[in-house]
Formats: C-alpha cells, sequence, structure tokens
C-alpha cells in the first residue's frame, strides 16, 4: 500500500532548511536546490516531469543564488579560496525526513562544505586547551 | 530545587536584556530627566518582548529551530544577511559595553581603573563560555542578577507616595523646558532596551542549549512570564530611584556611580555592596549573553554546528566566532571610548532592526508545518499584529530622531 503523496513546496519547504546528519549533527542549511528537467519539457511527449535530484549546500552555493555584486564578488572570493570549485550536493536519495529540518542519512564530514569547520577545528579551536572536554 | 531552577533562563535573559550596563544607565537618566512620565514605555515593552518570547520559546520547544534559523527560512538569504550584519553589529557594541560595564562596577568596588579590569574581564567571560556548562552559567548568573533587587528595595524603603507615582506615570506631562521630539527619542531608546533582538536570539537557542521538547512549554512560560516583568519591574525601580533622588536635586546621571547613590544614601553600605553585587552579575550576564548570541546567530544563519550542549572541537566555527567578538569587544573598550555612550546608541541601532526579527516569528508561529497543534490563539496573533506597527513604528523613526535630537541632547 502506498502512502498519501504529500505536496509539497520546494521554496518554502527546502530552501534555506537546517540539514541535520546521522549523528544528529548541524550540517549546514539547504542552499539550493538541484532539479532536472527533461529535454522538452512542458511540450514533450515523453511525459516525463522535473524531478528534483539534490541539495545544495555550502557557501559558494549560497553565493550563486545571491547574485547581484555582492554574489559575483563572494563566488570569486569562494572560488580562489576552493580552485577545485567543490560544492555540495546532496542526492535526494540520502534525505531520510523533511521537516522543521532535513536529516540526512550521512554524516557531516562526507559534506565538503565541513571543510571549513575542520580547518577552525584544526588551526583555532583545537589549539585550545581543553577544547575536547565537555563544560563542567 | 529543580522546579526554581528552571526559570533561570528567564532570568537572565531579563535581567540581561533589561538591566545590562545601558538600561542601568539609561532607566536612570530617564527617571532623574522625565520622572514618571516614560514609565509607560517600559510597561509596553514588556508586554511586546513577553509575547515575542514566548512564541520564540515555544517554536523552539517545538521544533527545535532558533530564532536566527526562522530568520533565514522566512525572510530568505539576502534579507536575513541585512538583519545578521545589522544584529551582529549591535551584539559587538552591546558586548563592548557590558564588558565595561563589568570593570566599571569593579571600579567602583575596587578603586582601580577599570581599563585595568577590562582585559580580565575580557577573559574571565570568555573562560566562562569555554568552560562553564550552559545550566551552571544561567543559574549563576540569573540567581546573582536578583541581587539588582536591592534597587527595589531602596524605593521601598523610601516611602514614596505611590498614589503620586501612579498618576504621574498614568498622566505623563514633558518637564518645563523639554522638548517632544528629545522625549520620543528617550522612548523609542527604552523600547529598544526592553525588545533587543538578543534577548529572543539568546532566549531560543538557550531552550535548545536546554534540550526544551513540547513537554517543556509550561516551562517556556513561567520563564516569560516571571523573567521579563521582573527585568522590567527593576527598570522601573531604577527609573524611580532617580525620580525620587536625583531629580529634586537636578542631578543628570551620566555614569555608574550616579544610579548607585539612591541606595547608599537609604540602606548604607551594605545596600551599596549588594548593589554592585548585582551590576556585577547583569553586566557579566550580559556580556555572556551578547557574546553568545555573535556566536549563535552567524551559526544559524549559515547552518553550522552551534551550541555549548556539544564539546568545542564539534562547534569550532561557532567557539571562534565568539572568541574573536570578545577580542574584538575587549580591544573597542580599551580604545576608552565611554561604554555608557557606546550601549545608547546600540539600543538606537536595535530599534531598527526590531522587525526584520520580530516579523518572521510571528510567521512560523502560525505555521502548522513547524508547530502542529501549538500554533499562536488568536489573540495572541492580534497582538503581535499590533506590536509589529509598533515596531515599525519605532524602526523608522529611530534614526531621524536621533540626528533631529542630537542623540537626545
Amino acid at each position: 500500500m502506498m502512502a498519501a503523496a504529500r505536496v509539497m513546496d520546494a521554496a518554502l519547504e527546502l530552501l534555506d532548511r537546517q540539514l541535520i546528519d546521522c549523528d544528529d549533527r548541524l550540517a549546514g542549511n539547504v542552499d539550493d536546490v538541484e532539479i532536472v528537467i527533461p529535454d522538452r519539457w512542458p511540450d514533450g511527449a515523453s511525459g516525463e516531469l522535473p524531478v528534483v535530484t539534490a541539495l545544495l549546500s555550502g557557501p559558494g552555493v549560497l553565493a550563486e543564488r545571491f547574485g547581484g555584486s555582492l554574489g559575483r564578488g563572494w563566488s570569486a572570493l569562494h572560488r580562489r579560496l576552493h580552485p577545485d570549485g567543490a560544492l555540495i550536493s546532496i542526492p535526494i536519495g540520502q534525505v531520510r525526513d523533511i521537516g522543521s529540518a532535513i536529516r540526512l542519512g550521512l554524516r557531516s564530514d562526507q559534506l565538503a562544505s565541513n571543510r571549513m569547520e575542520v580547518w577552525f577545528r584544526d588551526h583555532v579551536v583545537g589549539k585550545i586547551p581543553g577544547a575536547g572536554h565537555a563544560a563542567e | 530545587m529543580k522546579k526554581l531552577f528552571a526559570v533561570t533562563l528567564g532570568i537572565l535573559t531579563a535581567i540581561g536584556g533589561f538591566v545590562d550596563i545601558g538600561d542601568i544607565v539609561a532607566n536612570a537618566a530617564v527617571g532623574a530627566r522625565y520622572r514618571w512620565a516614560l514609565a509607560w514605555v517600559v510597561v509596553v515593552g514588556i508586554i511586546g518582548i513577553v509575547l515575542f518570547a514566548e512564541m520564540a520559546g515555544r517554536v523552539a520547544a517545538v521544533s527545535g529551530r532558533a530564532v536566527f534559523d526562522l530568520i533565514r527560512e522566512r525572510l530568505g538569504p539576502r534579507f536575513a544577511l541585512a538583519n545578521l550584519i545589522g544584529s551582529f553589529f549591535v551584539n559587538l557594541l552591546t558586548l563592548t559595553a557590558e564588558i565595561a560595564g563589568v570593570a566599571l562596577a569593579l571600579e567602583l568596588a575596587t578603586d582601580v581603573n577599570y581599563l585595568l579590569w577590562l582585559p580580565v574581564c575580557a577573559l574571565a567571560v570568555w573562560l566562562v563560555i569555554w568552560r562553564v556548562k550552559f545550566e551552571t552559567l544561567e543559574d549563576v548568573f540569573g540567581l546573582l542578577g536578583l541581587a539588582m533587587m536591592v534597587i527595589a528595595v531602596t524605593v521601598w524603603r523610601a516611602g514614596p507616595d505611590w498614589g503620586s507615582i501612579f498618576h504621574e506615570a498614568s498622566h505623563p506631562t514633558l518637564p518645563p523646558g523639554e522638548g517632544l521630539p528629545t522625549y520620543f527619542y528617550y522612548a523609542i531608546a527604552l523600547f529598544g532596551a526592553a525588545m533587543t533582538p538578543y534577548e529572543v536570539f539568546f532566549f531560543s537557542s538557550g531552550a535548545i542549549e536546554e534540550h526544551w521538547t513540547r513537554s517543556d512549554l509550561f516551562v517556556n512560560r513561567a520563564n516569560v512570564y516571571i523573567g521579563f516583568p521582573l527585568g522590567g519591574l527593576l527598570s522601573l525601580a531604577l527609573m524611580s530611584a532617580a525620580a525620587l533622588f536625583l531629580n529634586p536635586v537636578g542631578i543628570t546621571v551620566e555614569h555608574l556611580g550616579q544610579v548607585a547613590l539612591p541606595t547608599t544614601l537609604v540602606l548604607g553600605r551594605t545596600g551599596l555592596a549588594v548593589l554592585l553585587v548585582g551590576f556585577f552579575a547583569a553586566t557579566f550576564g550580559a556580556a555572556l549573553e551578547t557574546a553568545l548570541s555573535s556566536g549563535y546567530t552567524v551559526a544559524q544563519y549559515f547552518g553550522w554546528q552551534w551550541g555549548k550542549f556539544v564539546r568545542p572541537l564539534q562547534a569550532a566555527r561557532f567557539h571562534t566566532v565568539v572568541l574573536a567578538a570578545v577580542i574584538v569587544g575587549a580591544i573597542i573598550g580599551l580604545s576608552s571610548v565611554d561604554p555608557i555612550k557606546v550601549t545608547e546608541y546600540s539600543l538606537i541601532f536595535s530599534a531598527v532592526a526590531l522587525p526584520l526579527t520580530y516579523f518572521p516569528i510571528l510567521v512560523v508561529a502560525n505555521d502548522v508545518g513547524y508547530m502542529g497543534d501549538k500554533v499562536n490563539s488568536r489573540l495572541t496573533n492580534a497582538l503581535g499584529t499590533v506590536y509589529l506597527v509598533i515596531v515599525v513604528v519605532a524602526a523608522a523613526a529611530a534614526i531621524p530622531l536621533m540626528f533631529a535630537t542630537k542623540a537626545g541632547a
């Protein structure tokens, strides 16, 4: 038996939502959504519909969405810092739940946007005594 | 005991928000200058912050989302970034003033110049954030902040004519020689002080630090209905003490020492000692609140891991932002800017940022997708809408009035 389909407004219910990984860690926001549009849609004879294939997350993605001179400047800066241009694309199949946050089936350290977190962990916060202990 | 401690988040938020260094001085300055003619603004402010803090706490408990998440989800990344930049700037100014405020309280107690205390205070603020558990921090500073109640005792012991105070407060008239623009400038500063956005950033994030769920909605209400009116009561007490003792002899309040005069007169050295503990706790609590809020807002905008409920290593970017904010705040403070002036300006700027913060809260508190059956009641929505109008008017008038009155001169 199939559950009743839930109608969603992608702009309202996906964009800018918090991502949470499988260890309950906060893992970035949904900065954009990837949609694959079939050839010749909407007039095509194939009858296929556009499909949301991935959630995109990371400062580079956000910069593209900003547009304008701020977006371009931000984008350029981001490309200089990350010349490989890695944006993170989370396949829609990794999404476990869509609610007030979006739960993923993978760990945040598998995501490219986590690199900045790792940098600050290794170079700043990790150097301070007591960083690895829970507060008392 | 556990029940008693359950409301310390609200008390800390409210004492930090209502009676931080800026408000302590602003309330006393207003009392000395206008007596009770602006008391109504404090009442309007209390109702507003109770209304929106309750919504923010309820949304956090039911949906697990703190206020800056909602701001980005509902305003989109561009408007949310504008709010983030504005709020971060206001937060940093306030943090600067609070660190200086802690140092000023220590100067009053020790006669050692506050600039010498300032780096020590900044380090202490950061260490508490780095090492002390959220619950401990909120219990200690929430309860110590209650020492500020001595200001209410001062007013009580002075035995004023309550009937005539009530009459002055309910029939506000301008003192001779004062203009309306300046009166409204101070009204907006007091309103901004009561509703500063970092209160809801801190309160909602604190709810998540404490792992509130649906079953804590009662705790949320208790926090809001006890904490914020208590903060407002202290504001009114500061105003009244200044109106009773400083206004008749023509003292205009410019620094912290003058705020302590009425208590010293009425309750002597013991009263002063308790008041200094209160000053210390309130400003230190507000410094913690603003330093944490700078991390909360940035991390929530970008979706980073934040909070003291994980080890610092697991929230590296969050702790980096907090550390940077404390360092920058201390440096600005050491440049010997007048901390009182810094907060007075930050209150006006925060009035401008208010609509961008409170509008998304009201929208999400009505969203069934987040809230299920816990959406706003009709009464809450009616009041919320009225307050949004007030907030927009105050935001629009704040900057023009600041220029027109030369910042209340």
